[in-house]
């Protein structure tokens, strides 16, 4: 894949919510292999938008197209170029951390149960810490299960992964690998990683692109100079 | 005044039986949708190791683990006070073949797969809908969606497939313990000679019975399977449903089986 070919083109597109109205239009190419923060003052409507165009919700204005020609939104279409991990991701509780991470590879029939396990085991080797996969989720960390709910979503090996709020509920330096974490996914993997409200300090030292989402409308920023300059011209808070 | 009573009475009656064909109706469709998409994933990826693993722990959990403290012990106790009991009085104005007619239509055939299923309801039905009901308020059932996995065919498919066995294959064993031991238990509480119905017994079962008894067991599982993943999937985000839809699964399951029975009995 080039790294400028367009994987979702936003055109006017307007999410659909139930209870959220006079919400600006977005329209926005996303490109491959770049780490692209999606800031926003309210969370869930930077999540609702993360939700559109990951094609969870379909718009209810404009479109969203996807690798260039599919006008789909349904997630399964797109599956699994697409993955999705929601702020409220869970592991499933029956299967220890390795069995998790396998699950949705032997699901979908990737390889052969020795290869699932093979790879399934190479990624838990990323981890920069030592943790034993081999207890249920409820006896581990936060920061295992973020972990292992990022490793689960790219053994599936997607070209897009949205994450909403990944450093929630995190300590600085369970804070530091994850975002570590993430840059490894775009610079090793070239996966393209499109995290909603994370810490201004993630954007300053990882972001390629910043969406910003306001009242007004959305601005774009290629650097993190420029949003800073933005950021404190407006006297914005996040 | 009593012809408001009874206005509001038939009114309630009729919300009541609106509500109940609904429901029915609703879980018909989610049976043949779970077992739809579950054959259908077989047949695509027939050497997909997830669901037939699933499929075993839920025979392990519904079936093997409730073999031995629960069913052994249930099964004795019927031996002796029902089956035992019935051979020793009937015996005394009833032919042997009366005698047999009655301990296998009424012990294997009734008694047995009636009790088999409200253990099976208490034990593994309320087991699987309080599971699905946690799960769905942690999010992990959205969480596995957003994965592409089908729920219907990783999560009930399997749970059905896995209680309609269990059931079936422990409404046998059930059977067999309580009409054998109570042979026995009659043997040591009477006479020597009850032995021979031991002998008459095995000749009396009519194969077109037996078909008639697997099916009723098949039924009678699936119903006790859907009924709680049903109702454990309808928990939408708080821990107080989790006990409602319990306790509606165990209800719904014991009423359409007795209902069921009934039918089989027509």
């Amino acid at each position: 894949m080039s790294e400028s070919e367009n994987l979702i083109v936003a055109t006017q597109a307007i999410p659909e919510t139930d209870d959220i109205h006079g919400l600006p239009a977005l329209n926005y190419s996303l490109k491959s292999t770049n780490l692209i923060c999606f800031l926003g003052q309210r969370f869930n409507i930077s999540n609702i938008y993360m939700q559109m165009l990951a094609g969870l919700s379909s718009p209810q204005s404009g479109e969203v197209e996807y690798f260039n020609c599919e006008k789909s939104t349904q997630i399964a279409k797109h599956f699994p170029a697409i993955a999705y991990l929601s702020h409220d991701s869970a592991l499933l509780s029956v299967l220890n951390g390795l069995e998790n991470v396998k699950l949705p590879a032997l699901y979908h029939q990737l390889g052969t149960k020795q290869q699932i396990e093979k790879q399934a085991q190479a990624l838990l080797d990323e981890l920069s810490y030592g943790a034993n996969h081999k207890v249920l989720p409820d006896f581990m960390t936060v920061v295992q299960k973020r972990h292992l709910l990022i490793a689960r979503a790219i053994i599936l090996e997607p070209k897009l992964l949205f994450i909403e709020n990944p450093f929630a509920g995190l300590e600085f330096a369970e804070t530091r690998m994850i975002e570590d974490y993430l840059y490894s996914l775009v610079d090793q993997k070239n996966i393209t990683v499109i995290a909603s409200n994370p810490n201004l300090g993630f954007v300053e030292n990882y972001a390629d692109k910043i969406i910003l989402q306001s009242s007004s409308g959305f601005h774009f920023f290629n650097d993190w100079d420029r949003f800073y300059f933005h950021k404190q011209r407006n006297k914005l808070r996040f | 005044m009593f012809k408001i009573i009874c206005l509001q009475f038939i009114d309630v009656l009729g919300r009541i039986a609106r509500q109940s064909i609904s429901t029915t109706l609703e879980l018909i469709f989610f049976t043949t949708t779970a077992i739809r998409r579950g054959f259908s994933f077989i047949h695509k990826d027939e050497h997909n190791g997830v669901i037939r693993n699933s499929i075993v722990t839920q025979i392990i959990f519904s079936g093997v683990d409730s073999l031995i403290p629960t069913l052994l012990v249930m099964s004795i106790t019927v031996a002796f006070s029902v089956t035992a009991q019935l051979i020793i009085t009937f015996q005394t104005f009833g032919s042997e073949k009366e005698v047999i007619n009655l301990l296998i239509h009424f012990v294997a055939f009734e008694l047995s797969p009636l009790l088999t299923a409200i253990i099976l309801i208490c034990r593994s039905g309320s087991a699987v809908a309080v599971d699905l009901g946690n799960m769905k308020i942690n999010k992990e059932i959205r969480s596995l969606e957003l994965l592409g996995v089908d729920v219907m065919v990783y999560l009930v498919f399997p749970r059905l497939l896995g209680i309609s066995i269990s059931q079936t294959a422990l409404a046998v064993y059930f059977s067999t313990l309580s009409l054998v031991l109570g042979i026995f238990f009659s043997v040591f509480l009477e006479s020597a000679s009850n032995f021979k119905y031991f002998f008459i017994l095995i000749e009396s079962i009519a194969p077109l019975e037996l078909v008639a008894f697997l099916v009723k067991n098949i039924f009678f599982g699936l119903i006790i399977g859907a009924n709680a993943c049903f109702h454990g999937l309808r928990v939408q985000v708080s821990v107080t449903e989790v006990p409602r839809e319990t306790q509606q699964a165990i209800v719904h399951s014991l009423v359409m089986i007795f209902l069921l029975n009934a039918l089989f009995i027509l």
